[in-house]
Formats: C-alpha cells, structure tokens, sequence
C-alpha cells in the first residue's frame, strides 16, 4: 500500500492538484494524485440537475444517458473545465483507482440507482480509468445485492463487493483516530482506492438529521454504532476529516431521484417524494447543506416540524465546515443548476 | 436518563445471495441481483425477537434493556451493535453465536469465593453496550456480529460442551452479556436445569427489570466498577455511574453472590480520595463481606499513553478497602503477590493461596476457616 501521509507526498500532491487545475487534461495519464479538500473554484458550489419524470417510481428504472449527460454538465460547472472529458481527468486522472462508496441501507427504493452509478463508471471512463480500476463498494455483499448490484470480485467492467466480502472481516487491524473517532478503516478505501466518489441518497435521517453526503462515510468504519449521540455532532464531521477521507474524497454525488424528507433512513412510502434530480459537489459540506435545505423546504410543505423543532438539526455540517472540510455559510452557497 | 436515538446502519438483511459475478457494465441480466424473497438470513446472524424493548411512533423501538435507552430507527441498531430495529421490532443479533468459547479457570473471571479451582465454559459475542477507552477484549466487544468469526452454539451446546469439559459453569464474559441477554437468559435457563452454574461478568449497565428476570437462573456476579466518578464513566466508558451502583444494589437485595473488580488506571481512577469513597460506599450499601478486586491495568485500546498501573497502587488500594472496614480486598494481574490470596478477617490465617489462577493452598472446611472456624462467604461447593 502507497503511504499517502507523509508531508512530501501531500506537499507533491498539492502541485500536482495545481497543476491539473491549470493543465486539465494533460495530467489525464499521470499518478493519481489526491487532494486537501475541494479545487478553490468549487468550494461552496454545489450542481443540480433535475428532469420531469426522473424517478418517478421509487426503485424504479431511469434514463441513464440522462444521468451521464447530466453528470457531464455538472462537471464542467463544477471544475470550470472546457470540456466534460477535461472535467472527469481533472478530478480522476486515468491510472487512479476509484471507489464509488453507496448507501444502500434502506434497500432498492431509497439506494443510489444502478443506472446512476453506471453513469459515473461511464463518465470516469472518458477520463480513461478503465472499469476495472473502478470499486463501487458498501458494507456488506449482501446490501448491494438487495439494491440491484451484482457483486463482481474479478470479472469485466467494475469490481462489486462489500467490505465484509474481504478476509478477515475486510477492516484494517489497527485503530486510526480523527477527533473523538477511533475506528478500524474499511481496507477498500485504506488498500485499494485512490481517489472517492461519495454516493449518497436525499433523505431523512432519524439521528443525524439529514443523510446526504458525508453522513454516508460512517459505512467506511467498523463501529458507526458509537458515534450517533448528539446528533452526530461531531462525529461525523471528525470523521471526514481524517486525512485518508479527506485526501481520497475526490466527489460527492447524491441520488435524489427519490427523496424522503422523514423517517429516514429506512424507506417510508408515505415521506417520500419524486424529487427527480441529482446534486453533485467537489465541496462535500456544501452539498450536505444544500440537501439538508432541501429536505427542511419539504418538510415545510408537509407540515412537518424543522428538524430543529424535532431537536435533531445537523449542526454536524456547521462543525465540518469549522473544521475546514468545506463550506457551512449558506450565504456562500452557489447552486448551479444544469440539464 | 432520557431516551436516546440510536442507530448504527443495519446489515443483515433477509434476502440477497452471492449474485452472480458479472459486469456493473456488461447488461441487465448480469445486474440484477435482486433479493430473493424468503432467502435465508445471513449466517454470521443469530437472530432472535429480543426482550425488552418498546414499540415507538414511526417504526421506532426504545431499548429498555439497558440505561442507555437506545431510540432506534427502522433498520437501525442500538449503540452496542448487537440489536437491531426490523421494520419496528427489535431483535438480537447474536443468539447462539459466541465469538470466543474456552474453557478457563474460574480464577480468570475473577471469582476467588466461587468454587476454587473449577473451570467455567467461558463465552462472549459480539459487542458491547460501553466502549471503554482500555477495553482490553475490543476486538470483540467493539465490534459488530457480521466482522467477527462466530460459531453457532445454542444453549443446549453449551451444556452439553460443558458437562463433557467437568465444568462447574458458564460464564458469560469476554465482552458483555448484558447485550446478549436473551442468549445468556436461555442458557443459564437450560444450565440450572442440568445442575451447571451460569455466572454473568458484566459491566452492570443493565436495568433493573432485565436484571430481576435474570438474577434467578445465575449462580454468581462479577460487576467491573470502572470508577466512582461519573466524570470516567462519561470520558472513559461512555456511560454513567449510577446506574451500576444500583445494579450493585439489586445484587445484594437478591442475595446473588457478586464480586466487583475495578482495574486502576494510572491517574485516571486511582486518587486516594477516589478510592477511599469507592471502599466506604462498598461498605455502607453493600456490606463488608463483598470481593473487590484491585487489578493491573496494561495500556490498550485507546489507552496507549498510561503505563502499567504500578503495583504500589494496587496494595494502596487494597490497603484502602481494609481500613473501610472490607474483608477481601485482593490484588490482581500480578500473579505471585500475597494479596491474590483470601485471608481469615477472623484469626488472619490464609485460607486459600493463589498464584495467577492456580490454587496452591485450600483451608476451608464447609465453608469456614479451618484455624478459627469463621465462615468465609461465597459459594463452596
């Protein structure tokens, strides 16, 4: 396994970030470099798509070459890029290993979709990581399984399997620390990923307030039982601030086709909703604050109280963007909407 | 203590299957790996209706097992990672699935008044309803049942495994039973109907109705009291002093036998102060009669910063519940030293010798000191 902490190697990676900012796609067949946070241009921009009929049903089949396209345009939004190729090889330069981290705890009807994660597979491909450098991965075989995903150790095109599809449990033996966190790391994400595409889902969440985004990193850790008191405050911010997150968290992409604004995060027909979209972000904190004003904006309609009136506000995004992950300052927020 | 929500992500869905292997981009038949109604649960699982807990709103359940009180989300589990939330009934997911099994010495537990000498079948699953800073057995304890190798073992196993070893009893230790309840309710059921003891060591964060059920099927108690601080309960345990006091409490009204052990962390739990208040409570509310032992601490976990606890506070400590009035104060993981040993509080013979879990001296006679005839309290034959 490449050590990824050692002060040079950060300070390399850094130029390397600059210069592929600068170059776009000259650094297409590169190192995979990995980042301190979002490119300067893309903190507090947060890209959302959404489409008449997209999502209609729950769990139901949506376009995937809509998907791609709107992936495409949120790229360039997000990354200023000429080109959606540039886009995808400044983010993903084409000898990385890419894992795209799902939430599929709810189950098929409140999972990020199949087609969604075929689209990202697809756009990393016009950056030339080829599928089989690419990891979508979750907890368990058995949870991406029962959303549609066929777990794939070694055949063509992306490699499916969950932590636990590994020997030993697939967590590292060791304990890494990051505030008030203590956890064993998924060895997905410590031995065989480069760079992370957080998929998160639009919803409710019954501790935490609000799963978006970086709530979903909790599935990269053995024990997520422990850190769900006080609304996750700060756990989960802490979380993703420990640097092998922060330097691998490349993307984070959250499926809104179907949304559920209560109840979360179990699937409840009765508090979901046909949202019809997908937001993207390179500033993992704003992503989270923009899903979270969404949900509170449904919420509304529906009657229901804030999530501050039912005591489970999630000041954990505050706390994130303290801690340097990203931006917290709703007045700083730049939605850009495509499609 | 007030209702907490609870949840860690569920796992251990039914349904599912090792789908095919195929590609995420090779076409629809090779993706679909729907779950299959009716399929068997995952086999690391024992999965089991858990006992007491409450329906909630929303599909939600409240865990009354435990003063923690968990509120748990559909799906969700409760903070020890064992018990989970399906579609608004709780379970456990740990029935009959140790993930240690051994024979030991009852000395290991410790149990130093109950049957000298003897072996306990000794079993632990998965997780743990603290998570002490210096968990020595973490990687058990803190962990959840599908990241840790289990077997199936069901109650009637255990007995059987434990008579065929000449066990005295089961113990239900390693990590902590309380969050296994309804594994060690059935087993210490099903052990005293066989003429086998069931011995629970445990943290005593369990509520006192749990509790009362279980008191009945178990023979002995140990109870690790951490600290007498709340402050180490909350930084170092991520729990609450008082509700163990009360355990501590129902075991002496019940009239169990029960043993307390509290591992001395350097600076952290072992001021004189701390300690003389810890062995004047023992005293007053539990009577002098009660083992307390004072055991060694090694750095683990995330305690990696204290050194060993110096053997000079573990007979401060001892030294300490003697002046408090208390009779048996030991000294422990320091095998070889004179207070690992019982010792008459009549005449002050010694009346059983100890090194490490061996017993090298009995003196008892039914019970009592064979020199001035007092009886030493505990469970002898």
């Amino acid at each position: 396994m490449r050590n990824t902490d050692r002060p040079r190697d950060r300070e390399r990676r850094r130029f390397i970030g600059a210069a592929a900012m600068a170059a776009g796609d000259l650094l297409a067949g590169g190192a995979a470099p990995a980042g301190d946070g979002p490119l300067p241009t893309a903190r507090g921009a947060v890209a959302l798509a959404r489409g008449e009929g997209v999502g209609r049903e729950p769990g139901g089949p949506v376009d995937q070459a809509l998907l791609r396209r709107w992936f495409d345009e949120m790229l360039v939004s997000l990354t200023g890029a000429g080109s959606a190729r540039d886009a995808w090889s400044m983010l993903f330069p084409r000898r990385s290993r890419v894992g795209i981290k799902l939430n599929c705890l709810a189950g098929p009807r409140l999972s990020p979709r199949r087609e969604l994660v075929e689209a990202l597979v697809d756009g990393l491909s016009t950056a030339g990581v080829h599928p089989g450098r690419v990891l979508v991965w979750e907890r368990s075989d058995r949870e991406l399984e029962r959303c549609g995903f066929a777990v794939n150790t070694g055949g063509d095109g992306p490699l499916v399997y969950g932590t636990d599809n590994r020997a030993g449990g697939g967590y590292e033996g060791r304990l890494r620390s990051s505030g008030s966190v203590g956890s064993c790391f998924s060895r997905i994400l410590t031995e065989q990923c480069d760079l992370l595409i957080n998929v998160g889902v639009l919803k409710d969440h019954d501790l935490a307030g609000v799963s978006v985004g970086l709530k979903n990193l909790y599935g990269v850790i053995h024990n997520p039982n422990k850190y769900h008191d006080a609304t996750c405050d700060p756990y989960v911010a802490e979380l993703a601030a420990h640097p092998l997150l922060r330097e691998k968290l490349r993307l984070t992409v959250c499926d809104a086709t179907t949304a559920q604004c209560q109840g979360g995060p179990a699937f409840h027909a009765d508090w979901a909703w046909n949202f019809g979209g997908v937001l993207a972000a390179l500033d993992p904190v704003a992503l989270d604050l923009v899903g979270a004003g969404l949900i509170e904006e449904r919420r509304r309609e529906k009657g229901l109280p804030s999530l501050a009136e039912d005591e489970r506000r999630p000041t954990w995004i505050g706390t994130a963007g303290r801690l340097g992950l990203g931006e917290s300052d709703p007045e700083r927020i730049r939605r850009k909407e495509v499609g | 203590m007030g209702g907490r929500r609870q949840g860690n992500g569920g796992g251990g869905f039914s349904g599912g299957r090792r789908a095919l292997v195929g590609s995420l981009l090779g076409g629809a038949c090779l993706l679909c790996a729907r779950p299959l109604c009716g399929a068997a649960d995952d086999p690391r699982l024992g999965v089991a209706r858990a006992m007491h807990w409450k329906a909630l709103d929303g599909k939600r359940v409240e865990c009354t097992l435990c003063p923690r009180a968990c509120r748990v989300a559909d799906l969700e589990r409760g903070y020890c990672g064992v018990r989970e939330n399906r579609g608004g009934e709780y379970f456990t997911l740990v029935h009959s699935r140790p993930c240690a099994l051994h024979d030991d010495p009852i000395e290991k537990k410790p149990l130093y008044h109950y049957l000298p000498g003897s072996t306990a079948l000794s079993l632990g699953t998965a997780g743990c309803n603290m998570e002490c800073r210096f968990c020595q057995n973490w990687r058990m304890a803190q962990f959840r049942p599908e990241q840790v190798e289990s077997i199936v073992a069901g109650p009637r196993d255990l007995v059987r495994r434990a008579v065929r070893a000449g066990s005295s009893a089961i113990a239900f230790t390693y990590s902590e039973p309380v969050v296994f309840y309804e594994y060690m309710l059935d087993t210490a059921r099903h052990a005293r109907r066989q003429g086998l003891g069931a011995v629970m060591i445990s943290n005593g964060y369990i509520n006192r109705e749990p509790l009362e059920e279980l008191l009945p099927h178990l023979s002995a108690v140990k109870i690790d009291l951490k600290a007498f601080t709340d402050r180490f309960y909350r930084e170092m345990c991520s729990g609450e002093l008082p509700p163990v006091l009360d355990t501590l409490k129902t075991l002496r009204k019940k009239g169990t036998w029960f043993e307390i052990v509290v591992l001395l962390l350097p600076t952290e739990n072992d001021s004189p102060g701390e300690l003389k208040q810890m062995c004047r409570w023992v005293a007053e509310n539990l009577g002098p009669d009660v083992p307390l032992h004072f055991t060694r601490f090694h750095p683990m976990y995330k305690v990696r910063n204290l050194p060993s606890t110096p053997v000079g506070s573990l007979e401060m400590a001892r030294e300490t519940a003697l002046a408090a009035g208390l009779h048996f104060p030991y000294v422990g993981n320091v095998p070889g030293h004179p207070g690992e040993s019982t010792w008459c509080p009549g005449c002050g013979e010694l009346v059983i010798r100890r090194v490490g879990y061996k017993i090298l001296e009995l003196k008892l006679d039914k019970g009592s000191c064979t020199k001035c005839g007092r009886p030493i309290p505990g469970i002898w034959s």
